[in-house]
């Protein structure tokens, strides 16, 4: 039994996965997806694994997880021994998890999607929804100013959660579909804070934070 | 403002040679022009333009070419494109709002490896450039720099070691450019990375990476990902140099010796008069 | 004397909480591409967003003690602009000539500064009150100033954070507000007009005394109403 990622390198919601795992520093296996150019998530052998020719896959023996969201939930009630990552501990908690879990679809159906018609040149009506991903980072930008009156880091406390890991993404990628983070301070102090998380991965699009790096200058 | 005059006589990529199957048919821009990209029954490509005017084509390297002037030489040579044993990755266009001028000139640096691809083509501390030829081969008009070298964390995905990577850089055409490098399974050869790229207009472009590897273990999409998280790395950097256009009055920028192969690539696009992508203000 | 246009010479561009040390952020003003940063001894600078070596924005760049690297190939800027290190070359001392420009830049009053003229008189002494937060208004300056100028000023209605909002007085560099919030408590804001551009402008704003969660909470989201309202009439 071991964990198993059906991935694509520059999808976001596949990175949400890849990064938790690192977070978790748990290990999986991965089979990389050429979701482009080769528009391998449509091929027969992929909707066997999942019908509905959507990325990422996770699968753990005999469970087969088609969704980001369900993805990191799984991950985090089975793998995360701090109970840190997805605490259910009240029923507002509970609730607000899945708030950001919808948010963070949002995200990608906006910034993600007008980073697709930027980057691979996939059609949509792009000034609508540079429009619509605007309004959304405004939504994150004003939560996030609110949790630092709280003396909070993150969405939902001063601890990193599934929440944080599934807006990341697209948040940090927002510049790839033009749309720049300059009017986000909060945004950009929060996508800082996560990126100097221990374990960190980055993703195409997404820097390494060099200033940790020891300094080799003379 | 520039004159495509010399531009619009070059071949460029407008689709994948694989992926325009019989019947299909692909609309491209090419320098603010509408193409529209068919291939028939008996495989023969062909490119029109808005007009419905047939326009010149050639499938080499992978990719279907075309011109909206008169291409008055071949599309260049590639012969290990057909050599026997390499297996052909073809990447896929990504689009970058930058000149393809700067695209191409990113692609002849080595000195960003351990700030923009870090961990994989390279890190610090082995950030020094060490000294390489540069020159602008006469003969066929081409920019070759050799004798490159830099110290690599993972220089292929069929790399899991550190190694210093031997490269050899060649520009072909003003948007086409390719990279000769160590190959780890194969040490007497050198794989082949090329980097073919379509303007759509003087800022914004479509570059279509493609590999001929001597590789027979890594599975194809890893060697595409591996490809795309390199050239997706870079987009970013490319998006947000300033101006977009490529500068080629040496007084607009700094270079330093490390960028020996970029200063050729700007004489020798200034020499041709090649101004289509480039910032020509001064010179 | 200090004239009028050497007054308004300095403009505000973040809260100085908002720029913590080692932090890096991209300024825009005036067709002005500009690139904010801290030092790791707390020093603000503002240079050209620019890198003199292949033209890469500085903003996307990375602080190490008191140096300003940039992300293409890791050259390195000292506080006074001048390249003071280049990786490719660990050997060679940068010439002199090879620096990016810098422009006057201060942390004063709570707020980072910078002004454009080279011969700006000092900023005036100001209380540095604590930021609450920045808010992009996609509305020009002008236009922001003329509705403060008027005094319509939105409400917002909700039964604990509702605020009613009356402008107390207008500076040179800030315009004060007062909120009456529905539980009966009352804050004064302190608003900074940065422009960005014809049309874009940020608002740097900050609590007059410590205010509790709750009361920042109201704040905050009368100022969201605020910035919906100025686009709604712009």
């Amino acid at each position: 039994m071991s964990l198993h990622l059906y991935d694509y390198v520059l999808s976001g919601n596949c990175y949400k996965v890849r990064l938790f795992l690192a977070l978790l520093n748990q290990h999986c296996d991965v089979t990389a997806v050429d979701f482009f150019p080769g528009e391998a998530h449509l091929s027969p052998t992929f909707l066997e694994i999942n019908p509905a020719g959507t990325l990422p896959v996770l699968t753990d023996g005999d469970l087969t997880l088609c969704d980001s969201a369900a993805i990191l939930v799984y991950l985090a009630q089975k793998y995360d021994n701090s109970g840190t990552w997805h605490p259910s501990t009240d029923a507002a908690t509970s609730a607000w998890i899945q708030f950001w879990l919808a948010f963070a679809s949002k995200l990608s159906d906006t910034v993600g999607q007008a980073r697709l018609h930027d980057m691979l040149n996939l059609p949509c009506d792009i000034d609508a929804t540079r429009t619509a991903g605007h309004r959304a980072l405004r939504e994150l930008e004003s939560h996030l100013s609110e949790q630092g009156f709280r003396g909070h880091r993150f969405l939902i406390g001063d601890t990193p959660t599934i929440a944080d890991i599934a807006c990341f993404p697209y948040a940090a990628l927002a510049p790839d579909g033009g749309i720049e983070h300059d009017d986000y301070p909060a945004v950009r102090r929060w996508l800082v804070d996560i990126r100097r998380l221990p374990r960190f991965i980055e993703m195409p699009g997404i820097h390494r934070l060099h200033d940790q790096a020891d300094d080799p200058t003379p | 403002m520039t004159s495509p005059d010399i531009a619009q006589d070059d071949w460029y990529p407008v689709a994948i040679a694989a992926m325009l199957t019989a019947g299909a048919e692909q609309r491209v821009t090419l320098m603010s022009h509408t193409l529209r990209v068919t291939r028939d029954a008996a495989g023969k490509a062909t490119v029109t333009d808005d007009h419905g005017t047939a326009r010149p084509v050639c499938e080499a390297h992978g990719h279907v070419w075309s011109s909206i002037g008169t291409p008055p030489h071949p599309i260049f040579s590639l012969p290990e494109g057909v050599q026997d044993g390499r297996r052909l990755v073809d990447c896929g266009p990504v689009r970058v709002k930058a000149s393809p001028l700067r695209v191409v000139e990113n692609f002849l640096d080595i000195a960003h490896f351990p700030f923009v691809h870090t961990d994989i083509l390279g890190a610090e501390p082995h950030t020094v450039v060490a000294p390489y030829d540069v020159e602008i081969r006469d003969t066929v008009d081409e920019v070759w720099a050799t004798k490159v070298s830099f110290y690599q964390p993972q220089a292929a995905k069929s790399a899991s070691d550190g190694i210093v990577t031997e490269y050899e850089y060649r520009v072909p055409a003003p948007c086409a450019t390719i990279l000769y490098k160590t190959c780890p399974p194969r040490p007497a050869e050198m794989d082949v990375i090329a980097l073919f790229v379509r303007p759509l207009n003087e800022e914004l472009c479509d570059a279509y990476a493609w590999m001929a590897l001597f590789d027979d273990d890594t599975a194809l999409e890893d060697l595409i990902q591996f490809q795309q998280t390199i050239f997706l790395q870079d987009r970013s950097i490319l998006e947000n140099q300033v101006p977009r256009k490529l500068p080629l009055d040496p007084r607009m920028e700094s270079p330093t010796r490390a960028d020996k192969t970029s200063i050729a690539y700007r004489r020798w696009l200034k020499r041709r008069g090649y101004h289509y992508g480039a910032e020509t203000r001064g010179v | 004397m200090n004239t009028a246009a050497d007054i308004t010479s300095w403009l505000p561009v973040a809260l100085s909480d908002g720029l913590p040390d080692g932090g890096v952020m991209r300024v825009q003003t005036a067709g002005h591409d500009l690139a904010l940063w801290r030092a790791h001894d707390h020093s603000v600078h503002c240079v050209d967003n620019r890198c003199p070596h292949r033209g890469m924005r500085l903003s996307f760049g990375f602080v190490r003690g008191n140096r300003l690297n940039c992300i293409y190939h890791g050259w390195q800027y000292g506080e006074t602009g001048a390249c003071a290190y280049i990786p490719a070359h660990p050997e060679l001392t940068p010439p002199e000539s090879l620096c990016v420009p810098t422009l006057p830049c201060v942390d004063h009053g709570g707020r980072v500064w910078i002004t454009l003229d080279p011969d700006a008189t000092a900023l005036p002494a100001m209380p540095a009150h604590p930021g609450l937060r920045s808010v992009a208004v996609n509305v020009s300056q002008d236009r922001i100033q003329a509705a403060l100028g008027s005094g319509a000023l939105p409400s917002t209605t909700h039964p604990q954070r509702g605020c009613s909002a009356r402008v107390l007085d207008t500076s040179a560099f800030d315009c004060r507000i007062a909120l009456d919030v529905a539980t009966g408590d009352t804050a004064t804001l302190v608003v900074s007009i940065q422009s960005v551009s014809a049309e874009r402008s940020q608002l740097h704003t900050q609590l007059t005394a410590a205010a509790s969660v709750e009361l920042k909470v109201a704040a905050s989201r009368w100022l969201d109403a605020l910035r919906d309202h100025l686009e709604a009439t712009a």
